[in-house]
């Protein structure tokens, strides 16, 4: 008998991608919405443990902390606050759309694939210089590198604020005219 | 050489292990007792890991017991234990380990089950990072900042689920109300700690703490102290902040239905969230484990800790409930508008000092 070749390294990666596949079907299938909430985040826990695999630490952090700390709140929420019918599925069919989709997936699987074969760059091996992840690095290349894209992604992201109360203030008035 | 290593050289299993005929299982076994035999077996479950922090996290109970019962003129537990009744917390846990785990008939089961667990695991990992002293510390993660934080982020969502799952009508009050004040806290509380950061040009708390070997934090950065100590106790959900577990509006909040071990799990996790808390505090403001070196590193920072969760519970004894709309408020209006003016001051200390 023989024990597996795999690392450890490589055992935790399936776990994990084990992990946050199941958890993603989960959440795109689960009857009660709650539940699929639920394993949204975890899902979205699965891809901070691979982001820590890859020692990007400082994303696995903020990963956890916008994605479950912010979206799944903010779902939690839509959906705590809208009426329970609204959520309620119908039973799941095979439709047409059913069909295209899963021929879809599939076809994108068999590229991303082909092309993991085709290419030698995919391979497992690490590099020998790995590149430094440290916060300080990375708030080097953020604000003295991509300076400007930071500044014009600042200006996208106020503008969406503006927008978002604007639409809100106008709602607000269209209320008090009735 | 440590107690584990003396156990295991008592046991002898090595030797037993070597009698094994097959190759492989011979190896996994001793990869076993080579991770037993490590420092950092020692460290999660003795030293700064689960023994430690259980039996400390049990007298912290014990001191909310008694020095609130001395703030309000009672006399608090006495019998349990030789010294004012110092062993209170250990028989109440052994009074919930006996009582009956009543689930709701309309509860969804599986989650309802799963989230003591869930609280006291995550609670228990927030602690991997915080260092008693320059080599007690389990993981010294070089984001340990961020780390702690987004872990908090978690404890919300966790919340809000224990409401949902107890299909009951308090519970789940509770559980929207510790979603508003857990999410609208973060802000301030993430804001308030960059200033530390911005002093100290680290995420990493061995790093924090010895930025403040000549200047506590808490001098330089006094309101942004006070903002954090305030998010922190909202976090906490303690008082003046219970909102979500307010007893006499809301029974107890999003743990209503908890009864027996779960509610014992949910209780150890609050509290060692408390003990978290205001290590955190202590970490960032109060120079961690630096002290005059007669005692060693981790008593100061146990005896800084303390005193934090003494102030907590001073202000659990003599301040009344805030409302809902009212903390909502103090933290969008005030505390928001103030850690800004903490960064911008913090970034001012910096040039000038440093």
């Amino acid at each position: 008998m023989q024990i597996s070749y795999l690392s450890t390294a490589e055992i935790v990666f399936i776990l994990i991608a084990a992990v946050t596949l199941i958890a993603a079907i989960i959440a795109l299938e689960a009857k009660e919405i709650v539940y699929g909430a639920v394993s949204l985040g975890v899902m979205f826990l699965g891809i901070a443990g691979l982001y820590i695999l890859l020692d990007a630490n400082y994303l696995a952090m903020f990963q956890i902390s916008v994605y479950i700390g912010a979206v799944v709140v903010l779902i939690l929420f839509t959906i705590m606050i809208v009426p329970r019918e609204i959520w309620l599925r119908r039973a799941f069919r095979i439709t047409p759309e059913v069909i295209a989709g899963i021929l879809a997936s599939l076809m994108l699987i068999g590229s991303i694939g082909f092309l993991y074969l085709l290419t030698p760059a995919w391979s497992l091996t690490p590099s020998e210089a790995p590149f430094d992840w440290s916060v300080r690095r990375i708030a080097q290349s953020i604000v003295i590198e991509y300076g400007i894209a930071l500044q014009i992604l600042a200006l996208v992201l106020f503008a969406g604020l503006m927008g978002a109360l604007t639409l809100a203030k106008v709602e607000e008035k269209e209320e008090e005219t009735k | 050489m440590n107690i584990i290593n003396i156990i295991l050289d008592f046991l002898n299993l090595e030797n037993f292990i070597s009698n094994i005929p097959n190759a492989d299982v011979q190896e996994l076994l001793t990869i076993v007792f080579v991770f037993l035999r490590s420092d950092l077996f020692f460290k999660i479950l003795f030293f700064p890991g689960i023994f430690t922090i259980l039996i400390f996290v049990a007298e912290l109970m014990w001191l909310e017991l008694k020095f609130l019962a001395k703030v309000q003129l009672r006399v608090g537990p006495q019998y349990a234990g030789r010294i004012g009744g110092i062993l209170q917390p250990i028989a109440d846990f052994i009074k919930l380990l006996f009582k009956e785990s009543i689930v709701p008939e309309k509860a969804s089961k599986v989650l309802f089950l799963l989230i003591p667990i869930m609280l006291v695991t995550l609670a228990a990992t927030t602690l991997t990072v915080i260092p008693l002293s320059e080599t007690d510390v389990i993981s010294n993660l070089d984001v340990g900042l961020l780390f702690t934080f987004a872990i908090l982020a978690m404890f919300p969502v966790i919340a809000l689920l224990a409401g949902w799952a107890s299909n009951s009508k308090y519970p789940f009050i509770g559980g929207i109300r510790a979603l508003f004040q857990q999410v609208s806290y973060e802000v301030p509380l993430w804001l308030s700690a960059l200033g530390v950061v911005i002093l100290a040009e680290s995420l990493n708390f061995t790093s924090i703490i010895k930025a403040q070997s000549t200047f506590w934090f808490i001098l330089l950065l006094p309101l942004g102290a006070f903002i954090f100590l305030v998010a922190i106790i909202a976090e906490l959900e303690r008082l003046p902040f219970d909102i979500p577990e307010a007893e006499s509006e809301i029974v107890s909040g999003w743990m209503a239905e908890y009864s027996g071990l779960n509610f014992g799990l949910i209780m150890l996790s609050l509290y060692i969230k408390l003990y978290f808390g205001a290590a955190l505090f202590t970490a960032l403001f109060l120079g961690g484990w630096l002290g005059p070196s007669i005692l060693p590193p981790a008593f100061w920072f146990l005896t800084k800790t303390v005193i934090v969760v003494s102030i907590i519970i001073l202000l659990r004894g003599v301040l009344p409930r805030f409302r809902l709309a009212d903390l909502l408020q103090i933290g969008w209006r005030r505390l928001l508008i103030l850690s800004m003016v903490n960064i911008f001051l913090a970034i001012t200390v910096k040039l000038v000092l440093f």
